[in-house]
């Protein structure tokens, strides 16, 4: 009887969970928020971008000028895009070679891999302002800055790190490295601990060298984490912007603006709302389509 | 020519060198930071570098202490407690109902919160600015900072896969027992949900802590500054003081290199399991 009972209720309450509970009502706010922070700015900016608004004017309707400024007439604007792609298909790669390089010794030795790994990730958690504060003491353009103290060691003339045109963005790029790679050493670790030790040993009965293996064996098994590192690391590094903002504020002469200082030195500092937001969906468009294509292009080339 | 014994210790003798000189890269600059910060100014612009120096001083941190700090310190951590709490409860809640419940439009509503994870910050920018300043007028207060972080989509995307992998019996079993919705919530659920709550919390936290853009735009004043922004006005306004903008950035990068040491597996491990960039 007892047990008739027990059955029932508990397909009672396997079908009640196809059912509507009040606890669903939780949700309506939790998703409120979510619509008004992240779902309808989307189509506002959308819909900015095809108007001038500067605050405190009235809105007005422009069509595509906005776009067709930004595509034909913005220096400042097609100047970021190029710092700031140099910047990412730079830095992404060799960041993810460092770091795969690094994984890969940790791995191949038993001893000190906690120390290592505390080393390396150290700088991960350390807040941005900090190391562009400590990188931009570094990297001073004297001969009192800590870079340049080394190479006059090595007998290499001071260098103008942040202040010269050519130098500035590959010390962007070597401070990103410094600061993200431990983060990536961490994933590579992951995935290296998951290869079985069997494929290499059978690849060492073959006469495989180290060489071999590593393009055999570890590069396509790894491949899940280079296709995650590949496009997450693009999407972080094409929005880079405290690190140049702290450091050069875009200096010298623009030769480190990126794309989102530049909106957000029009949007907030010009005022031109409506321009800001076309440009931020311009943007938005080429990080979509790189993406799109990263994933793609890694993806039909590895298909483990 | 070598014996095979003589390569190998050679080939390990390598492989810890290049590790240990890349460990000094990452760690020298922390080094310098520090000594720079209770170096006396006469020894700090110097070359060659002096890396011990020869008395120290505790003055530069008194100095950037008095300049506004503890306000700074005051609004990052209450921006950064309430956003935590708040996000591991709306995950956690908002996962829970995704992952075990039925109600219309669930997978279109679903699919919206993945998509949202897409879009860039600075595309939704300008309008988020215009909703919180004009239509909420929190402008320069903590809120807003605290009310359009309430929510993360990737949390609840997080969370919704962990709770999936609870299984339904233990659901049932919780309701045949009479309990309700919220207790199972409560009793079952959270507790189960530990590990991916813990990583989610640690990681909101940096990411909150270390967030420059938006608290820079929705900021005036050192009334609700916090202190990544406070910090680089502080250092904009006194590059050429090393040592004092030195302890200010120290001061910043202090409580997270401590939350980092206390909490390092759990760091690691949460990396690993969710592949969270922060």
């Amino acid at each position: 009887m007892t047990a008739a009972v027990r059955v029932s209720a508990g397909r009672r309450a396997a079908t009640g969970r196809r059912r509507f509970r009040p606890i669903v009502l939780w949700l309506v706010p939790i998703l409120g928020l979510l619509f008004v922070f992240s779902v309808f700015p989307i189509f506002a900016s959308f819909y900015l971008s095809f108007h001038q608004y500067e605050m405190l004017q009235p809105i007005k309707f422009v069509g595509l000028d906005n776009y067709v400024y930004a595509l034909t007439r913005d220096t400042v604007f097609r100047k970021t895009v190029v710092n700031t792609f140099y910047y990412a298909f730079v830095s992404v790669p060799l960041g993810m070679a460092a770091s795969l390089f690094v994984a890969q010794l940790i791995h191949s030795r038993s001893h000190f891999k906690d120390l290592f790994r505390t080393a390396y990730f150290l700088p991960v958690v350390t807040p941005v302002i900090a190391v562009t504060i400590v990188w931009r003491f570094i990297l001073q353009p004297s001969q009192f800055g800590v870079l340049n103290a080394f190479l006059a060691g090595l007998g290499i003339p001071a260098q103008p790190w942040l202040t010269s045109a050519r130098w500035v963005i590959p010390s962007l790029i070597v401070v990103g490295i410094w600061s993200g790679m431990g983060y990536n050493v961490v994933l590579f670790l992951a995935g290296l601990v998951g290869i079985p030790h069997e494929f290499y040993e059978a690849a060492r009965i073959d006469g495989a060298n180290s060489w071999q293996m590593f393009w055999k064996i570890t590069w396509p098994l790894l491949s899940p984490t280079v296709l995650f590192i590949t496009v997450t690391g693009s999407i972080g590094a094409l929005q880079v912007f405290s690190v140049p903002y702290i450091m050069t504020r875009g200096g010298p002469e623009d030769a480190s603006r990126m794309v989102v200082m530049w909106i957000q030195e029009t949007g907030f500092a010009q005022f031109r709302m409506g321009y800001a937001s076309s440009l931020a969906y311009l943007f938005f468009v080429v990080i979509l389509v790189l993406t799109l294509f990263e994933l793609r292009y890694l993806r039909t080339r590895w298909s483990y | 020519m070598l014996s095979n014994k003589t390569t190998r210790r050679l080939s390990a003798i390598l492989v810890y060198l290049i590790l240990f000189g890349g460990s000094i890269i990452m760690v020298l600059p922390f080094y310098w930071t520090l000594i720079t910060s209770v170096k006396y100014p006469s020894e700090t612009m110097t070359y060659p570098i002096i890396w011990i120096p020869s008395r120290i001083t505790f003055l530069h941190y008194e100095k950037a202490w008095h300049a506004s700090f503890p306000i700074y310190y005051r609004n990052s951590t209450i921006v950064a407690v309430v956003v935590v709490l708040a996000n591991i409860f709306t995950s956690a809640m908002a996962g829970f109902i995704f992952a075990k419940y039925e109600f219309p439009l669930k997978g279109f509503l679903f699919m919206v919160i993945l998509s949202t994870m897409m879009i860039p910050f600075a595309v939704i920018l300008i309008p988020c600015y215009m909703i919180v300043a004009m239509v909420l007028k929190l402008k320069d207060t903590l809120w807003a900072m605290i009310v359009p972080a309430l929510i993360s989509p990737f949390g609840i995307f997080l969370m919704r896969q962990f709770i999936q992998s609870i299984p339904d019996e233990m659901l049932d079993a919780a309701r045949i027992d009479g309990a309700s919705d919220w207790r199972t919530f409560w009793q079952i659920v959270l507790p189960l949900c530990r590990p991916a709550l813990s990583a989610l919390a640690i990681f909101h936290f940096i990411w909150i802590w270390n967030d420059f853009l938006w608290p820079l735009i929705v900021t005036d004043s050192d009334r609700s500054r916090t202190l990544p922004i406070g910090v680089t006005l502080f250092a904009f306004q006194r590059w050429q003081q090393y040592n004092l903008v030195v302890a200010g950035s120290v001061l910043v990068l202090l409580p997270m290199v401590v939350i980092y040491f206390i909490f390092q597996r759990a760091f690691v491990q949460g990396i690993v399991l969710t592949g969270m960039k922060y």
